[in-house]
């Protein structure tokens, strides 16, 4: 549940919670290449959303999710 | 004679309206609120038109129309003054029962015809 | 006059004063939220009736203030005490421009550069106070106002450039019969720590046609960046009617901007300028197809233009949307006329040259409402396309119908009428709109080109009313009718306003005729003693009595309007009160209390001065400073109360403080200084004695003349302005506890009851006011203590002086047969006085006035009356005799 790290891909899964943003944060400044993986993640709190609005990370995966991937890809600027 | 309830809490306002509908020949019924328009309606009602300020005490525009469009009497149209050119302050009007929705300040040239309109009168022949 | 501007100016003043109260009011409560809302409608009814003039500054600071109050009233920005100051400021100029108009008698203003500088400064510092306020509060947030001034639908779809495709998807949504709404979200700062989850509120919508999410401020570089500071903004357009997204952002009104989407909304043409496009013949063309219901035509030469144009530019987008409606609303002519005069706009064409070329410009217009019928028309649509069901929708729907009747009635279209009883009867029994608004689509089309016809032939004939009311010919029936109606019409309100010189003609024709009422007496005298007709004397005197019961009820009646309550005067106060203090630099708690209790006009205005001069010597010498309050153990803000009541026949107001006090010592030694009394005097006062010298001419009690209550009137002033109506007034005062002023006035001062006396073969007047009683006393009773005569009154000594010796008259008293000598008793202050007289007749109301002339200088004399037989009767001011 949350976030699991695999080199320099952060696998995101169920929900991230508000508290989750600092360390999203933290990792995202840590590593700037560093890739998020999304495909498992149900809802993200909105406070993780502008983190990654902010500090905008390699998409790996988009989630299942239609309406949220659609929502994230819109807000990352990464729609197709 | 067709009759007119001018309902606006400014006394100048109604006064205003006044002197524009009865030179054009209509008899004018004045309220200084929602409240005291519904009393008149009451005991000299229904009239042919009306027309509703909406920022008054006691009741607003809004509530009379309400309250208007609920009773069980011949319903008139109603047009609605207002000093906000706002599509919602617009739209609140006309779900309130307003009939049309016209904006301040009104010139006599402006009314007649809207009111004329409404009361299907003076239709050139 | 005109009679507007009479109203506009009498109104304007009310609103003034009452906006001046509120703002005090609101001083006290600051956080109440009725009185604030008040205040908004106050300046707003202000505003919206200086817009009926032309008075450019007016308007201009009036908005400024309603601007101010509004972000008041919505808690942008809180009460303060410049804020009022400003609002003052503002009424002031306002009360100048009224007198300036006022002395103009005319509704208009000459140009003043000055006054038109000061509006702008005056409307900048109000408007600097919302900026200034809103901004110190909250940096980053926009006032909502912003936000809700902007058009929702219309605008902020153009404004956030909306793709064309997503607008097309959203409107063929539409048209299918799928709601779909705006939704623009921005969600506050802080919402993380309340627990809040913008995105989850989002997600948990239906997929968007659209959508978009940004910062409301550029992202600060990711080593900055504070998560928890919420920046986003969502908006989106979303397959739900205005009602359900509303349900769906319940708790959180103030952070989202809705409103549901029309068609109209959404065609708007975006894209760049075209003003090298052949528009004109294709408008031409196009209108012409639009009048005659040419479908194909029409599309088939916007199918031709559009294939000539960019498809980037802003009238081959006009074009797409034409031919997307012709598709999907065939008899939508509004949308379909609003865009071709998008096309004609853009094109740079003339409006009149093409209205001239194509007189179906006439043809409805939502956005164009020089056409009121098709304004009228147009608005019923949008009325029937609400899609809400409110407990008063069947009322609602049956004034629509109304409406469509009375409009094409008056077009002449009454074949048009057919079907719209069955259509409303359908919509009631369903209680939905449908079959009435479809029932308007079937008669758009033909309604729009027939009324054409009738309109577009004289079109001046469309908005110039007919010269004569089709209802001038009426049949007796209605002209009973039209009587009945006339009596209504007029039961205007219940209340009118009336000049005073026309209450002051009534109170003097009133006087007249209790003066000619009372020369009835006289004249039955002298028919039993001149004529010897003892029958018509009896005549006279019962007809005199009858008279004189009306003319008594009709004296009262007149009363009863000229009283006023007086809060006429005190409403002045608090702001007297809070000025004077701000400039002395202390605290004062003033309390009203009795405002409603009433008196005559001439009673409450004679009030008015000695009663502001009272408050500023309060504020000036009784009240102390703060500190000098805290030093004495005292709260630092200084209570100053005004109190009136009436009792029987007088109005009483008590004016208290809890300041310093007078001390007598202080006074006694002032007025030894300034020769008021001298060293024997100074011994035997007592020290309420002591504190009436502040009462006698040329006494002031402050050390040096101040800015306020100085200006070298003392309270001698006073005293003599309320004995002129015949009042009184008593000074209690505690050293160190404060100070109480009492004046007593009677409730009336037009009709007064006199006492007629004797003496020197003349008569006088004596007020039955200060008459305590009429005695007769034997010689013998009569003591002289050295110089002094004196008689004892139930166990009273009571000071006797002839009436004569006052007159300065050199005959002595006449006394009765059996040796006895009229004495009237009269009050002075606390004190019993007997004036001795040669008789003592009737009681007569008269109607006093005033000596004037060269006998205004006479001492001794209230004024003078005419009496009913015709002869002037002095009346007697005891106090000033003596």
């Amino acid at each position: 549940m949350g976030i699991e790290i695999h080199d320099d891909t952060l696998r995101i899964s169920d929900i991230l919670g508000v508290e989750d943003a600092e360390i999203l944060l933290e990792w995202l400044l840590k590593n700037p290449g560093g890739a998020v993986d999304l495909a498992e993640c149900t809802h993200l709190h909105a406070a993780n959303l502008q983190v990654l609005m902010a500090s905008p990370p390699r998409i790996t995966n988009w989630p299942d999710d239609a309406l949220l991937a659609d929502w994230l890809k819109h807000a990352l600027n990464q729609e197709e | 004679m067709k009759r007119i309830l001018v309902i606006d809490d400014a006394a100048t306002v109604r006064l205003y309206h006044r002197e524009i509908l009865e030179q054009a020949g209509f008899a004018v019924t004045e309220a200084i609120n929602g409240l005291e328009a519904l009393e008149k309606l009451e005991a000299d009602g229904p009239f042919d038109l009306y027309l509703v300020d909406i920022n008054m005490p006691k009741l607003d525009g809004y509530g009379f129309l309400k309250a208007l469009r609920e009773k069980d009497i011949p319903q008139a149209p109603a047009i609605m003054i207002s000093t906000e050119s706002s599509p919602r302050d617009r739209e609140a009007a006309l779900v309130a029962g307003a009939n049309l929705y016209i904006i301040k300040p009104i010139r006599p040239e402006q009314l007649l015809p809207q009111v004329r309109g409404l009361l299907g009168e003076g239709h050139p022949s | 006059m005109n009679p507007l501007l009479d109203q506009f100016i009498s109104e304007s003043r009310d609103t003034i004063q009452s906006i001046g109260e509120r703002l005090l009011q609101l001083e006290n409560a600051p956080a109440d939220h009725e009185l604030m809302n008040e205040l908004f409608r106050l300046v707003h009814t202000l505003k919206g009736n200086s817009g009926l003039f032309d008075f450019p500054e007016m308007t201009r600071v009036l908005h400024g203030a309603e601007d101010l109050m509004d972000a008041v009233r919505d808690s942008r920005i809180g009460y303060s005490q410049s804020l009022a100051d400003q609002l003052l400021e503002a009424m002031d100029f306002i009360s100048a421009l009224l007198d300036e108009i006022l002395d103009g008698g005319d509704a208009s203003l000459p140009a003043d550069t000055e006054r038109t500088a000061a509006a702008m400064v005056l409307t900048d510092s109000l408007r600097q106070l919302i900026t200034a306020q809103a901004t110190q509060e909250d940096t980053a947030t926009p006032a909502p106002e912003t936000l809700l001034a902007r058009d929702p639908a219309m605008a902020s779809c153009a404004e956030a450039q909306i793709p064309e495709a997503a607008r097309m998807e959203a409107y063929r949504q539409i048209i299918q019969g799928q709601a779909c709404s705006w939704m623009s979200y921005q969600p506050e700062e802080d919402c993380f720590f309340k627990g809040e989850d913008p995105f989850y509120q989002i997600t948990q919508l239906p997929a968007p046609l659209w959508r978009r999410v940004t910062a409301r401020e550029p992202w600060p570089a990711p080593e900055t960046l504070d998560a928890y500071r919420c920046l986003l903004h969502f908006e989106s357009i979303v397959p739900m009617d205005l009602q359900g997204l509303t349900g769906h952002f319940r708790y959180i009104p103030d952070q989202v901007q809705l409103s549901s989407l029309s068609p109209a909304a959404l065609a708007i043409p975006t894209g760049d300028a075209h003003d090298s496009i052949p528009a004109a013949e294709y408008l031409q063309t196009a209108t012409e197809h639009l009048q005659s219901g040419d479908h194909e035509g029409l599309i088939q030469a916007s199918r031709l233009l559009l294939e000539l144009s960019s498809p980037k530019l802003r009238v081959a987008s006009a074009l797409r949307w034409l031919l997307l409606v012709m598709e999907t609303r065939p008899d939508d002519v509004p949308l379909q006329q609003q865009l071709l005069d998008d096309i004609r706009h853009g094109a740079g064409i003339d409006t009149d040259a093409a209205n001239a070329a194509a007189p179906s410009s006439l043809a409805p217009n939502m956005r164009d409402m020089s056409d009121p019928i098709a304004g009228i028309i147009a608005t019923q649509a949008e009325i029937l396309a609400l899609t809400d069901v409110p407990p008063w929708l069947p009322g609602r729907l049956r004034a629509i119908a109304a409406s469509l009747r009375a409009a094409f009635t008056h077009v002449g279209q009454l074949t048009l009428i057919e079907g719209l009883d069955e259509a409303l009867q359908a919509a009631l029994e369903r209680n939905q709109s449908t079959p009435l608004a479809r029932w308007l689509a079937d008669q758009a089309l033909p309604s729009a080109a027939e009324a054409n016809t009738v309109l577009a032939a004289p079109p001046i004939a469309a908005t110039v009313p007919p010269a004569a009311p089709s209802d001038t010919a009426t049949s007796a029936g209605e002209t009973r009718k039209f009587g009945r109606r006339m009596e209504d019409a007029h039961a205007g309100p219940s209340a009118i306003k009336v000049d005073q010189a026309k209450i002051d003609r009534l109170m003097n024709l009133i006087g007249e005729m209790i003066v000619a009422k009372n020369a009835l007496p006289y004249l039955a005298a002298r028919a039993e003693n001149v004529f010897g007709v003892r029958e018509l004397s009896r005549e006279i005197r019962g007809q005199y009595s009858t008279l004189n019961r009306i003319a008594d009820e009709m004296q009262d009646a007149i009363m009863q309007v000229r009283l006023l309550p007086v809060s006429f005067v005190f409403q002045r106060f608090p702001r007297l009160v809070r000025d004077t203090a701000h400039k002395l630099g202390k605290e004062v708690r003033l309390i009203l209390e009795g405002e409603e209790t009433e008196a005559d006009k001439n009673v409450i205005e004679s009030l008015a001065d000695p009663l502001v001069h009272i408050i500023r010597n309060s504020l000036d010498h009784g009240l102390e400073t703060p500190e000098e309050r805290r030093a004495a153990g005292k709260p630092a803000a200084g209570r100053l109360t005004i109190r009136a009541r009436s009792e029987s026949d007088r109005v009483v107001i008590e004016i208290a403080d809890d300041g310093r006090g007078i001390d007598p010592t202080v006074i006694r030694r002032k007025a030894y200084e300034k020769g008021i009394i001298d060293e024997q005097t100074l011994e035997r006062l007592t020290d309420q004695e002591a504190l009436n010298l502040i009462f006698a001419p040329g006494f002031s009690t402050a050390g040096q003349v101040s800015d306020l209550s100085g200006r070298g009137v003392g309270m001698d002033v006073v005293r003599t302005a309320v004995a002129r109506v015949n009042g009184s007034i008593d000074l209690k005062s505690q050293p160190g506890e404060g100070t109480r002023l009492r004046l007593s006035l009677p409730l009336s001062m037009a009709v007064t009851n006199v006492m007629v006396i004797v003496s020197a073969g003349q008569r006088f007047g004596v007020a039955m006011d200060a008459v305590a009683e009429t005695v007769q006393i034997a010689q013998t009773n009569i003591q002289r203590i050295k110089h002094q005569t004196a008689t004892v009154l139930r166990d009273r000594v009571v000071p006797l002086v002839t009436l004569n010796d006052l007159l300065g008259l050199d005959e002595a008293q006449v006394p009765n047969e059996d040796g006895e000598l009229a004495v009237v008793v009269v009050r002075i202050e606390n004190d019993f006085l007997g004036i001795i007289v040669d008789d003592c007749r009737e009681t007569v109301d008269i109607i006093l006035k005033p000596l004037a002339g060269f006998l205004g200088n006479l001492q001794g004399y209230a004024g003078s009356a005419l009496l009913g037989d015709g002869s002037v009767l002095l009346v007697l001011n005891p106090r000033e005799l003596l």
